[in-house]
């Protein structure tokens, strides 16, 4: 039998790729457990034993290099096996030991990820899997039917990224406050000329998606003394929010929020209720001088209306880190666009980003272990 | 005719317009545009309160006789406006930086003389260099600046020019010019260091907006006893003495200067505070070019001894088109304009408006300026 994988080993960590300091973040802020009836039951059933030992299986690729911070696992983990396809990983593994498999790990950014076709391809072996977690937020790439019909509990990464997008939505809201491209085309035209530029204070920013990344941008936009609203599916704000949103909006009400908006922020997931769901008649309803910001996923706005609607100037433009496709390609009107400010889908790409999320995977492990409720339990038929 | 005021002495006026002056609530003289839209809130004035004009030159004022110029003891000073431009001064500071403003000294010199009877004089500028004379400040006159209203769009400026660097927003738009999906790291706010030269009302907003972003911040302060509040309420992680400096641009990654300029203050960020900075630290300046060594800067800049600059105010301005600044690809430059908004003369003379309905009543004014300390 070929190695058994990387395996936990206090005592050779020489096994796994040497992690460089990096830093650690609290996940206290980390809480809501929205399971379907079925999977939070079964959540419950797992939550209420103790266990000595699991079986993990981690679909990325070895070398992907925030794997080190697995070395952190509790005692009792046993990594059976690490890769990518069904063929790496049947090296590594009897048929019985696929059976032994409780927990599994999607992890990997990239070409380092697993491939939904992948695990799809093996999920039949896996007959003893209790819980998968996906070290990303988005599980658009991983659901298909047979995960989302099993018991399986899933989790993600929710809230990891959510501080450096709402930095990146506050930062294109600035953008077009201050009139970024006329500052630039001045200073390379050696021009002193000074204008009036725009306070966010007092102006109205519209979330759109009004989760942990939506949560977190209209915060920072308090501080700047915006005023928020947000849509959302569950209509209810809880305590802590009435602060935060002056009116919440169901998802029908779209276009009301959009013409109420100077800045919106959209920041769904991509799932069947949310593709589109800023359509072409949302964006007609913005203000003409109204931004469109999006981080969530390019495929939950009519991107060909919207290309629409900048270039004719309906709107005062758009900052966007996700497209419909991508990388987005050069031939997409997007790029040439004076009133759009993009981004590669990097505005979470920092250094520490991948290396939270497994910091978040170890703390959940901890939690599954000790039979506490895990954190960022996802509705696998809500995508999200 | 220099002036001698004491508090029992209407000065040279005549015994009608004491009477007249006992009468009125106050005596306010306008020195600003007419025509500025602001300039409708002063239909909003307390009661008793005379209006004896508004305008910008003596000429403007020439209806008054010398027992209404005696009888004035209200000045509010506007700069800015978008009538036909005086000579321009040969350096001017100006909140307004256009060929048409209002130098705020050159104005008040004109009027000194006839103001035998003014007690307060209001400024709508923060920056005050040139408005205090030596007859001024050795005078009993009261001063009172617009400390506070341009805290917000500065602090906005200060916030943003973080996040210009943090996100790399060069790189971002040179590869949306050239087509290129070019992914790479950026960086967060949350976590870096915000080290704060002037710990005022701009660099108090400074101070919370960081905080907002989980940025640690500290602060360079003349008084470290009025700042021990903002120690233990968690707003600042840390305080730096003045002849501390260099400690705090070593420590910083952001570094944030809203000074006023002053002789204590001029060229204080000095060639050794720059190269005491950290390779990757960015320094902003919201306050006065001249507290800075813009020459030590420009070399910093271009030898990328640090990281970039984001620049709202410069030693000369406008600033001339041979300047290096213009040229450096690491340099955010906003022509003195980052606290100019639409609604800021509006907040201004809101401001005023509140300070006279204070002094009417006979409370403490807002903002009073040490004139000696020169802000």
């Amino acid at each position: 039998m070929q190695s058994r994988g990387i395996g936990v080993d206090r005592s050779s960590s020489l096994l796994l790729p040497l992690c460089s300091p990096h830093r650690t973040i609290p996940f206290s802020s980390l809480t809501s457990i929205r399971g379907s009836s079925r999977s939070s039951s079964r959540h419950a059933a797992m939550a209420a034993g103790k266990k000595d030992s699991i079986n993990l299986l981690v679909v990325a690729n070895p070398a992907t290099p925030e794997l080190c911070v697995l070395q952190k696992l509790p005692p009792g983990v046993n990594i059976v096996a690490t890769g990518q396809t069904l063929a790496e990983l049947s090296q590594q593994l009897s048929d019985e030991q696929w059976g032994s498999i409780d927990v599994m790990l999607n992890c990997g950014v990239g070409k380092n990820a697993g491939k939904r076709e992948d695990v799809q391809e093996f999920w039949g072996r896996l007959t003893g899997l209790q819980w998968l977690h996906s070290a990303s937020a988005g599980l658009e790439h991983l659901l298909f039917p047979e995960l989302i019909d099993s018991p399986v509990v899933l989790s993600n990464a929710k809230g990891v990224y959510s501080h450096s997008l709402a930095e990146y939505a506050l930062t294109c809201c600035s953008w077009f406050a201050k009139d970024f491209p006329r500052l630039l085309a001045a200073k390379a035209a050696r021009s002193w000329d000074p204008y009036d530029v725009e306070e966010l204070r007092g102006k109205t920013l519209g979330v759109v998606g009004y989760g942990d990344i939506g949560r977190a941008t209209a915060v920072l936009a308090k501080a700047f003394r915006m005023k928020v609203v947000a849509l959302r599916r569950n209509t209810t704000l809880a305590e802590a929010d009435k602060g935060v949103v002056e009116k919440i909006y169901a998802p029908d009400q779209i276009t009301e929020l959009m013409s109420v908006s100077d800045y919106v922020v959209a920041s769904t997931p991509y799932t069947p209720a949310t593709d589109k769901l800023v359509s072409a008649a949302a964006i007609a309803a913005m203000k003409p001088n109204g931004v469109f910001i999006n981080v969530g996923r390019g495929k939950c706005v009519d991107e060909e209306a919207l290309i629409d609607a900048l270039q004719n100037r309906r709107i005062r433009g758009a900052g966007l880190d996700v497209f419909a496709t991508e990388p987005l390609p050069a031939d997409s009107a997007l790029w040439g666009l004076p009133n759009v400010f993009m981004s590669p889908h990097n505005a979470d790409r920092t250094k520490e980003f991948q290396f939270e999320s497994m910091e978040l995977f170890v703390q959940n492990v901890e939690r599954y272990m000790s039979g506490q409720e895990l954190m960022n339990v996802c509705d696998k038929r809500s995508g999200y | 005719m220099p002036y001698n005021g004491s508090s029992n002495d209407t000065g040279s006026a005549t015994a009608a317009a004491a009477a007249a002056a006992a009468a009125a609530a106050a005596r306010v003289l306008v020195i600003g545009n007419p025509e500025a839209p602001e300039f409708a809130l002063l239909q909003q004035l307390p009661p008793g309160v005379v209006l004896l004009g508004v305008g910008q030159s003596l000429a403007d004022f020439a209806h008054l006789s010398p027992e209404q110029w005696a009888s004035c003891d209200v000045v509010v000073k506007m700069g800015g406006g978008s009538s036909p431009s005086k000579s321009q001064p040969a350096h001017s500071h100006l909140h307004r930086c256009n060929s048409s403003s209002v130098s705020l000294t050159q104005s008040l010199e004109e009027f000194w003389p006839l103001l035998t009877g003014l007690k307060w004089l209001h400024s709508g500028a923060v920056g005050l260099e040139h408005l205090l004379t030596p007859a001024l400040v050795t005078s009993p006159v009261l001063l009172t600046n617009a400390r506070g209203v341009y805290s917000q769009s500065l602090a906005e400026f200060a916030l943003m020019s973080c996040h210009f660097f943090a996100k790399q927003l060069p790189r971002l738009m040179a590869s949306q010019a050239a087509r290129v999906w070019d992914v790479h790291e950026v960086q967060e706010l949350r976590g870096a260091t915000m080290g704060l030269i002037g710990f005022g009302a701009i660099g108090r907003r400074v101070a919370e907006l960081a905080g907002a972003y989980r940025m640690r911040v500290v602060a360079l302060t003349r008084d470290a006893s009025k700042v021990q509040q903002d120690v233990h309420s968690g707003l600042l992680s840390q305080v730096y003495a003045a002849d501390q400096l260099h400690q705090l641009m070593a420590a910083s990654d952001y570094v944030c200067l809203s000074l006023p300029h002053t002789a204590s203050t001029d060229g204080l960020v000095s060639a050794a505070a720059i190269a005491a900075m950290k390779p990757t630290g960015v320094l902003i300046n919201v306050g006065r070019g001249r507290t800075v060594d813009e020459e030590a800067l420009i070399a910093a800049l271009q030898a990328g001894r640090i990281r970039g600059a984001a620049l709202d105010v410069f030693a000369t301005e406008p600033l001339p088109s041979s300047n290096p600044l213009w040229g450096l690809p690491n340099v955010l430059l906003t022509p003195h304009c980052s606290a100019r908004t639409s609604r800021f003369m509006f907040d201004n003379m809101q401001l005023f408006l509140d300070n006279l309905q204070r002094y009417v009543e006979g409370r403490q004014l807002l903002n009073v300026v040490n004139k000696t300390l020169g802000y």
